[in-house]
């Protein structure tokens, strides 16, 4: 594995301006995304999980600079890519892709496949157009999909198959960089595995590197090389994917994997239940975003907002409490 | 465990819907029991008729296109799918009550949880509304939500997913049902919340001497909450049995695919890093399905008799029950 970084991120803010009032002029933030920084190396797997409003989605836009950051700066191979204009940037974009949820909603119902996998080579002028059905078949392939199915419609393949599409649409552009946002979560289980183990091996293959953004921590600890967990818009923790799990530290980390129903946790006894809700992101609580819900919280974290520290072993927590 | 003290006892249930493209088999010969103080998992992935099968317990199936073709459900004695209409409404809600997947969708967003948790008890219970709002009241605290007298006067949009799926569960319960059928009632929400949502079900489940059908697509919440399960694939059931023998020794191909295909997060690093195993293909058309072995296509371990005819589900212990050729024989 090459040591040298892909993307860095540095103290990225996302605040999106909302009016408090219809014609006040007075308007407030929600504080989507408040400080991320991490940086990924080459064929390296990132998975970033959180609940459901604590910004992970954000994040991948602004990486992507699909939505512009409100501050902060993103390395790419060493670039600064916050400040370049639009037009470098979606010849940039051809090296960073990004792969949706819901492969219902992500393709044009009205393109044959052919078009919706070869689309991205046209717009980058990447090949001859009489190459691109060559490469279309070729990247079908890859995926599993039958070359000769390329003209048909997005409605005549299966939800899996669909995805798969959305892969190939992604692969076609030989990135560097793929974002997966919830790529699994609109799959049946049985179908999950298939697009995992796809996933899987073509990072293998092409050396990819990945950042894998889910709601299902089973699915981001199989395919992850680190793992970084988010809340309120903000890393609270992130290891090593075996460290975090085995070793949790940050008590936000230690509730959520104690939630995860299984099987062979039944009857166990000493879960951990938070009570509550996630705050809004638009009045985020002083100090440590968590204290609200945390059963540790004492003075100090309802003032000073932890920052996120090493503890050894690559393990970085947000917490007073973890020494 | 006797058949006589079962609380629901569905047999050879099969609705059908007959759509221009043809007729769907949602649900074929599905029989199952429930006995006292259980709960009873349905599990199977998108489009199995899990769903179909609790909505045609309740007669929820719009008709047309659904049909009930065959099959009865009993219930105290009487036959629900012989019931009208009317005499159905007097069950639904009061005797055997149901919470869905969306709460967000299945509260009605301009009418207040008051307005909408004394509905039924007025309803069933012929409480007066003054009655009926301090019973909501009380109900609301039972389900754990922090200030009721406040929360009674809001409206769906100013509560949070969970809280929603509280009131939700608040106006199922509030007319001392027998069976609860609760339909992938934590699919919408984050895991946090999910398991303030079981942990309240189990506990309301002892307090109020509930049975719980609880539908769910998710194996952990199946293997966490249930006693017994049942499997079904493509409309029909292929595995039952208690929930931790079926987990632990699962028997169709189906399940075990399935069992194998998921990633737990304690697993070891070795296990980690090794491919998922796999079900390849998808699931059959419901307008086309084979009429062998319907997991035959996808079946690692298909034998030529799978080929010829469709198994039968056999008991292959007390508790127990398999459809597949190659158990039983």
């Amino acid at each position: 594995m090459n040591d040298g970084v892909i993307l860095e991120v540095r103290d990225i803010k996302k605040y999106f301006p909302y009016r408090t009032a219809w014609f006040a002029g007075t308007r407030s933030f929600v504080y989507a995304v408040d400080g991320v920084s991490f940086s990924l190396k080459r064929g390296e797997v990132l998975g970033i999980v959180g609940e459901s409003g604590c910004g992970k989605s954000t994040l991948a836009r602004v990486i992507l600079r699909l939505i512009e950051p409100t501050s902060g700066d993103i390395f790419f191979e060493g670039q600064n890519i916050s400040k370049i204009n639009k037009k470098n940037m979606v010849s940039l974009r051809k090296q960073m892709q990004l792969i949706f949820q819901d492969p219902y909603a992500s393709l044009n119902p009205k393109l044959p496949v052919r078009y919706l996998v070869g689309e991205g080579l046209l717009v980058h002028k990447l090949c001859d157009p009489k190459e691109i059905e060559e490469r279309v078949a070729a990247v079908l392939e890859k995926v599993g999909i039958k070359p000769d199915q390329m003209n048909r419609f997005p409605h005549e393949f299966s939800g899996g198959q669909r995805q798969r599409i959305a892969v190939a649409r992604a692969l076609v552009l030989m990135p560097k960089l793929i974002i997966g946002d919830e790529p699994v979560s609109a799959l049946d289980v049985s179908i999950q595995a298939q697009i995992i183990n796809l996933l899987q091996s073509l990072q293998k293959e092409f050396n990819l590197s990945f950042i894998i953004i889910s709601h299902n921590l089973n699915v981001v600890k199989h395919v992850s090389d680190q793992v970084a967990v988010m809340y309120l818009g903000r890393i609270i923790e992130k290891a090593p994917h075996q460290e975090l799990y085995l070793n949790p530290l940050h008590p936000y980390t230690q509730a959520l994997l104690s939630a995860i129903p299984t099987p062979r946790t039944k009857g166990v006894k000493n879960r951990i239940i938070l009570e509550g809700d996630v705050p809004s992101p638009m009045e985020p609580p002083p100090g440590c975003s968590f204290h609200t819900r945390c059963t540790l919280a004492g003075e100090k974290c309802s003032e000073i907002s932890p920052d996120l520290r090493d503890v050894g072993h690559d393990h970085f927590v947000a917490c007073h409490h973890v020494v | 465990m006797s058949n006589d003290h079962a609380i629901l006892r569905v047999s050879h249930l099969s609705t059908y819907f007959f759509t221009f493209q043809g007729i769907a088999k949602a649900v074929e010969d599905v029989s199952f029991e429930v006995y006292p103080g259980e709960i009873l998992g349905l599990v199977g992935e998108s489009g199995c008729g899990k769903s179909v099968s609790a909505l045609t317990i309740l007669q929820l199936i719009p008709m047309p296109p659904g049909k009930i073709v065959n099959g009865s459900v009993y219930f105290e004695g009487t036959d629900l799918v012989s019931l009208t209409n009317d005499q159905m409404k007097k069950i639904r809600g009061n005797k055997i009550s149901m919470i869905f997947q969306e709460p967000s969708t299945s509260l009605n967003p301009v009418l207040t949880v008051g307005t909408q948790i004394i509905e039924p008890l007025m309803l069933h219970q012929n409480l007066s509304k003054r009655e009926a709002i301090e019973m909501g009241i009380e109900m609301l605290k039972l389900v754990g939500i922090a200030g009721p007298a406040k929360v009674i006067h809001q409206y769906p949009h100013q509560l949070s997913g969970g809280m929603k799926q509280r009131v939700m569960i608040a106006m199922a319960i509030s007319c001392n049902p027998k069976v609860l059928i609760a339909d992938e009632p934590t699919t919408a929400l984050d895991v946090t919340i999910q398991a303030q949502i079981l942990d309240l079900m189990r506990a309301l489940k002892e307090e109020k001497d509930l049975v719980i059908i609880l539908i769910s697509h998710d194996l952990g919440v199946i293997g966490q909450m249930t006693h017994r399960c049942l499997v079904m694939y493509a409309g029909k059931i292929v595995e039952e049995g208690p929930t931790d023998d079926i987990f632990g020794d699962p028997c169709h191909p189906y399940t075990q695919g399935l069992l194998d295909s998921i990633p737990w997060w304690h697993e070891e690093e070795e296990q980690d890093r090794k491919p998922l195993r796999e079900i390849p293909g998808t699931v059959p058309d419901v307008f086309d399905l084979p009429s062998n072995c319907r997991f035959l296509p996808r079946c690692p371990k298909a034998m030529d008799i799978c080929r010829e005819s469709e198994p039968m589900l056999k008991r292959i212990s007390d508790t127990r029950a398999v459809r597949c050729w190659r158990m039983g024989r």
